[in-house]
């Protein structure tokens, strides 16, 4: 891109009005009398100055950032290759809306008629033009357009009208390479995030998945091979004890079967022979035992 | 007990719908998706009319008592209030659900349907029975059709995870069988409304106490157990990834919508109101069970490359939030704030369980359709840039994506809100280490869109095929309930919070 105010001026007007207002420009602006109160705060917090003076660099880095922005986009010539033209009405309308509020909002927010601020606070808002009088907000006026110009000035003097190819480098990369470089890898912000939070939650996402398969899977494999080999001691008791007592038991008695078997010859010489034997042997066995 | 029906027995038609259903369908072989998609249709009707008659001040209603076996306690005692209402409704969402993903059964068509049906049955069974036997019939009954549609439909190792799915619930059942013959051998009773009311009185734990010395505590173990498998709570999870993953998808939708479901009811039902003075003493280890089972499921999804098992690791996470409320709100509350706190975590979780069975089935009916697409492929890799092909699919997938990340105006929003601001009140620290859950959740869902919609397009998904118009129609009623719940929670909390209220009133910690 480049060059688009003469293409699209509307919305370089519009974009205009929104970038001052993102950068503080001062008394037109509503983001200049946020920004104002923002810092109004901060210095006036007992605590550290730090916040304060981090907040002043912010917005110097904030106008600086969007002059560089608009130098690119809609200063300078057109460096495309296909021909720009103005958004329909459906965009422009509300992006001139959207303009207006970002001047006319401030008006709620001025040290004169600070409705805003009484409203969070629950009370009526006092108009008294006087407030703009007071030598602190003077200060406090004078450092926040200093600090907005000197981002704006510092983005024009690096940025402005000049419309350099995609492939030059950058005008800070020029001047400055050892603030370019960690900058243009976003101070490793994103290096850092991944070797660390990145890093721990794919690692402890393994741990879950291998605790879910080795520890708590593996109860369950340990208990499912503790039945097993339960089941195998019962089968062993139950071919060799059980069975085999059975088994023994069958085989005893189906042995004195056998023995049986070869006594009982179906001859009946034998039975009367077997007989006659026990007959005698009774008879001397009463005999016997009937002696006085 | 003397017999007792008011009205229109609605709660045994709506059990008895499916399993003739399920009948016709066996014997009906390229026409049983039609039966099946009828029978679940004309439940869902049955179950909205039960929702919409329920007793106002949120007591168990259309009540069914007859005696059955009045020697060893048993009776054929039925009831519902906001709670099993809800049940049934979701169970009949998604069933029909469920049939209308299984479109392409070549597989004995009619078998497989009717063991959808007979599942649906168990489910409708046991959020409507009262009684321990007649609830325990039908608790292991959903368990028979599931194994066998995960065996004889499932992937390529299913025979492993059907078996190891029945056995470990079997094992989390007999616990629970046992527990209760201890409880019938004190008192006599199996009903959980005269149990509860025992234990309310303090009467229970005297009685058992009596018969068979200081045992309550272990007889709440082992009921816990019975349903700490089921849910599931870590560590008793480990069948749910390999049965989620090995199921055809139609399956998974049921086991994550429906069967999942069974184990927190079973909490509320029977062992809150039955244990509530062990299970308070138990709170501590309890939560941190909970609140690995929401962190350690999200995480353990991280590191899933299977869409489903993706999903079923997210199923854990979400149904933790429902176990964490409810072992949170388990403990003696003193003041008006802290009844308030118990309410929500209990309006939060019965929500819950609503919202993760639509969210939940959704998503894996878009597994499944991704799945018809290409042949089976899940993997979190295989895809890319989908979104350019396969628009529509894309936005209405990124929806219900949404829903199950707790995007506020979607519906599970509204019920891990009320659980967390139940139970930050009530067990700060557990809460606090939660909230990681959400994160993890969020991180693993975008990472899932990211992987599967965004980016490059692989030139041999250039043409994936979007939605077609049949499968827009089917999904739009459920996308819109998400929305309708999402905006308008109060459709369902202002039916459910009587209940609560009811049900707090009477459960002791």
């Amino acid at each position: 891109m480049g060059g688009l105010r003469a293409d699209m001026p509307l919305t370089f007007a519009t974009y205009a009005i929104a970038m001052l207002a993102l950068c503080g420009f001062p008394i037109f602006f509503s983001g200049f009398w946020s920004k104002d109160g923002i810092l109004e705060a901060a210095q006036h917090w007992s605590v550290a100055k730090g916040p304060f003076y981090l907040l002043v660099f912010g917005a110097v880095l904030t106008a600086f950032y969007m002059m560089r922005q608009v130098s690119y986009v809609f200063l300078g010539y057109w460096r495309g290759r296909k021909v720009a033209h103005e958004s329909p009405a459906v965009m422009t309308l509300p992006m001139t809306v959207l303009a207006f509020f970002a001047m006319a909002l401030g008006l709620i927010g001025t040290p004169a008629w600070p409705w805003f601020h009484a409203f969070l606070e629950g009370r009526a808002a006092t108009f008294d033009l006087r407030s703009f009088a007071q030598p602190a907000w003077l200060m406090l006026l004078a450092t926040s357009s200093l600090v907005v110009f000197l981002g704006l000035g510092l983005g024009w003097w690096f940025y402005g009208n000049k419309s350099p190819q995609p492939e030059e480098p950058d005008a800070l990369e020029i001047s400055a390479p050892w603030l370019w470089a960690p900058l243009h890898d976003r101070l490793y912000v994103d290096e850092f995030y991944g070797v660390t939070v990145i890093a721990f939650f794919a690692w402890w996402a393994r741990v879950a998945d291998w605790l879910d398969r080795r520890v708590w899977g593996g109860i369950v494999v340990a208990v499912a091979w503790l039945f097993g080999l339960w089941a195998q001691f019962n089968r062993f008791l139950d071919v060799n004890w059980v069975d085999g007592g059975f088994d023994k038991t069958c085989e005893e008695l189906s042995s004195g079967g056998g023995l049986l078997a070869s006594v009982q010859t179906g001859r009946v010489q034998n039975y009367l022979r077997i007989l006659a034997v026990a007959v005698v042997a009774l008879a001397i066995i009463l005999f016997w035992s009937s002696r006085p | 007990m003397n017999g007792l029906t008011t009205g229109f027995p609605i709660l045994t038609l709506l059990t008895v719908l499916p399993l003739v259903g399920a009948a016709i369908a066996l014997f009906s072989g390229k026409h049983a998706r039609g039966v099946a998609l009828l029978t679940s249709l004309a439940c869902l009707v049955v179950a909205l009319m039960v929702w919409t008659r329920l007793p106002a001040d949120g007591s168990i209603g259309l009540v069914e008592l007859h005696p059955w076996a009045p020697s060893i306690g048993i009776d054929y005692h039925l009831g519902v209030d906001g709670l099993g209402a809800l049940m049934l409704v979701l169970s009949a969402i998604v069933t029909l659900m469920s049939v209308d993903a299984a479109h392409r059964v070549h597989h004995m068509p009619g078998l497989f349907y009717g063991l959808v049906l007979i599942l649906e049955a168990g489910l409708f069974g046991s959020f409507t029975a009262l009684n321990f036997f007649h609830w325990f019939l039908f608790w292991e009954l959903s368990l028979i059709p599931a194994f066998f549609l995960i065996k004889l439909w499932g992937g390529p190792r299913r025979g492993s995870a059907a078996t190891q799915f029945f056995i470990y619930t079997m094992a989390g059942s007999v616990a629970l069988l046992l527990s209760f013959l201890a409880i019938f051998l004190a008192t006599g009773s199996m009903d959980f409304v005269q149990l509860a009311a025992m234990a309310a009185s303090g009467a229970l734990s005297q009685m058992v106490t009596a018969h068979l010395g200081a045992v309550m505590p272990w007889l709440a173990i082992g009921v816990l157990a019975g349903f700490a498998v089921k849910v599931p709570l870590v560590p008793f999870h480990t069948w749910l990834p390999a049965a989620y993953a090995e199921a055809p998808s139609p399956v998974t939708m049921l086991l994550t919508g429906g069967m999942s479901k069974m184990g927190v009811y079973g909490l509320l039902r029977i062992a809150l109101p039955i244990f509530g003075v062990q299970i308070a003493a138990m709170r501590t280890p309890l939560l941190v069970l909970a609140v690995l089972t929401v962190v350690m499921g999200a995480w353990a999804a991280a590191a899933q490359k299977d869409l489903k098992r993706v999903f079923a690791y997210s199923s854990v996470n979400h149904l933790g939030y429902c176990l964490l409320g409810i072992f949170a709100l388990a403990v003696p509350v003193y003041g008006a704030a802290a009844q308030a706190s118990q309410a929500a975590a209990l309006n939060g979780v019965i929500l819950q369980m609503f919202n993760h069975g639509i969210t939940a089935a959704a998503i894996f009916w878009f597994i499944a359709m991704i799945q018809f697409r290409t042949g089976g492929l899940r993997g979190i890799d295989d895809f890319g840039g989908l979104r350019n092909p396969a628009p529509v699919l894309t936005g209405l997938m990124g929806i219900v994506l949404f829903s199950s990340l707790g995007l506020p105006g979607l519906n599970s929003f509204v019920s891990e809100f009320l659980i967390f601001r139940g139970v930050f009140p009530l067990a700060w620290v557990a809460a606090t280490i939660s909230v990681l859950g959400l994160l993890v959740t969020a991180i693993v869902i975008l990472t899932v869109i990211q992987k599967v919609f965004s980016g490059p397009v692989p030139e041999h998904w250039a043409n994936f095929p979007d939605l077609h118009h049949s499968e827009k129609v089917a999904l739009a009623p459920v996308i819109a309930l998400m929305f309708i719940i999402g905006l308008a929670p109060r459709l369902i909390l202002d039916t459910i919070n009587p209940t609560v209220v009811n049900l707090l009133a009477h459960w002791r910690f």
